[in-house]
């Protein structure tokens, strides 16, 4: 079965298709690269500009996996949760294709999309386990009981994880995103240098804010020397600790359930420090961890494709007068 | 007016947020200005308090928006990541601004003369460690008091 997903919640504008919920034959998010060959604009926000891209991106994940609209058998789609606007765009889209193609169509939850990266890139591993989401906008551990029924332990009470990246990398002026550029500039820095409070959120809670603060209290301390001297020692020392606390509750909670799997998801599982810190603490506490493919980590259609197809299968499709929701949830 | 206050704590913070809630009525627009770990949204979290909403009130700056409900919906908008102000109305956010509920802007320096006339204003520095000094205005006539 040929089903095509699509993605445009927050920033990017995405297409995917893939054969059977599993093999990805085009995985499709909106760039300069596209821009030159298909058209569209350059996003600057989750905005309006889907409205411009997502004709290009569809057409180029048509052409990237050597289909035809007429080839497509279903459609899935981002309907939760994330900008109106932008949910808006990607899903009026895709109703006006499943009602001119006749094919059905598929709601998706963004976060189960984050959970499916998992199962896309690991067919093999079954329920239950546990799953922690971590990205710009999220820092959610749950239980997955099974696909489709998932349980929340805990989530952030200000800053999400990414989020906390990309500010503390605007602390130590960094460019844009700071994720990345901290994970570069810490493998210069001693992450022991400086410690940071892990914090005390209470159960599986996390918070990332103090944490924040604590680099700009640093920070604040040091002369503009001291500063360019400390900085790959500050992102590292951030880092392990952003890392530690995640690491840390995810222990926790496998001990807590008795659950010795993982599954980590969302942009910030795409970091090299993160997948080494838990597949260390893996060997030592004797529990399994799975990553997605990185290109799938960041927000992508490919998950949300097979996300749907899972849905599809259970016959869970959605009317043609199915509603963006900003906020629902999966728990 | 222009009324400070003092702050020593996050927990100082929310309490003077929550008092703040009760001026709010529908309609109303705050401005917060101040730097990265100021308590902007420390200081939301307690106007949310003050409306009775204690739970999801997190930072939006990725998402942009988050949407809380009581008896006013309340848009907690963040700019922070806002790079040309030209962008929010190509976002549609602005229609947001002449809803029926109270609108709360992060890194509201960032939306220049987009930025409805009629709102409050909350700038917030910080003092030392854990000190913040939180300065609250209105750009019109508006009557109102605190305590803090």
């Amino acid at each position: 079965m040929i089903i095509l997903g699509i993605e445009t919640s927050c920033d990017e504008t995405a297409a995917a298709v893939l054969r059977d919920g599993k093999e990805i034959l085009s995985n499709v998010v909106y760039s300069q690269d596209i821009h030159s060959q298909y058209g569209g604009v350059v996003p600057e926000l989750a905005s309006r500009d889907h409205i411009k891209n997502i004709i290009p991106v569809v057409r180029k994940s048509l052409d990237d996996a050597d289909l035809s609209l007429s080839d497509l058998e279903a459609i899935a789609v981002t309907q939760s949760p994330g900008l109106i606007g932008s949910l808006l765009v990607g899903l009026s889209f895709a109703k006006s294709l499943s009602f001119s193609l006749d094919i059905p169509l598929i709601a998706v939850n963004h976060l189960e999309g984050h959970i499916y990266a998992n199962f896309l890139t690991h067919p093999e591993f079954n329920p239950p386990l546990l799953g922690l989401i971590v990205s710009g906008g999220h820092t959610d551990l749950l239980i997955i009981e099974e696909r489709g029924k998932y349980q929340l332990l805990g989530s952030t009470l200000d800053d999400a994880c990414g989020e906390a990246f990309d500010k503390v990398g605007n602390l130590l002026e960094l460019s844009y995103p700071g994720g990345p550029e901290i994970e570069k500039l810490a493998l210069k820095g001693n992450p022991n240098a400086i410690p940071f409070p892990v914090g005390s959120v209470k159960e599986y809670d996390f918070s990332f804010s103090g944490l924040k603060t604590s680099v700009l209290y640093y920070l604040r301390k040091l002369t503009e020397e001291e500063k360019e001297k400390q900085k790959a020692n500050i992102a590292a020392s951030f880092q392990k600790t952003a890392v530690t606390m995640l690491v840390k509750k995810s222990i926790k909670a496998m001990r807590e359930f008795k659950i010795m799997k993982i599954a980590v998801s969302g942009g910030v599982a795409a970091n090299e420090c993160l997948r080494e810190r838990f597949f260390r603490e893996a060997k030592k506490e004797g529990f399994e961890v799975y990553f997605p493919h990185k290109i799938i980590c960041t927000d992508n259609a490919a998950m949300i494709a097979a996300c749907g197809y899972d849905h599809y299968k259970r016959g869970d499709i959605a009317s043609l007068s199915v509603k963006a929701e900003p906020t629902e949830t999966i728990y | 007016m222009k009324k400070k206050f003092h702050s020593k704590s996050a927990k100082e913070t929310i309490e003077l947020g929550e008092e703040f809630a009760g001026v709010l009525k529908q309609g109303d627009i705050v401005a917060f200005y101040g730097e990265l770990g100021s308590g902007k949204t420390t200081l939301i979290k307690g106007i949310c308090k003050g409306f009775g909403i204690e739970k999801g009130v997190k930072s939006p700056s990725f998402v942009f928006l988050r949407i809380y409900k009581s008896r006013y919906t309340l848009y907690h908008f963040d700019f922070y990541r806002l790079k040309r102000k030209e962008e929010l109305v190509n976002a549609g956010f602005d229609e947001f601004f002449f809803n029926s509920g109270i609108v709360l802007l992060e890194w509201a320096d960032k939306l220049g003369n987009l930025l409805p006339e009629s709102r409050f204003e909350v700038v917030m520095e910080i003092r030392s460690e854990n000190e913040r000094e939180i300065q609250i205005s209105h750009t019109e006539r508006r009557e109102w008091s605190m305590e803090g």
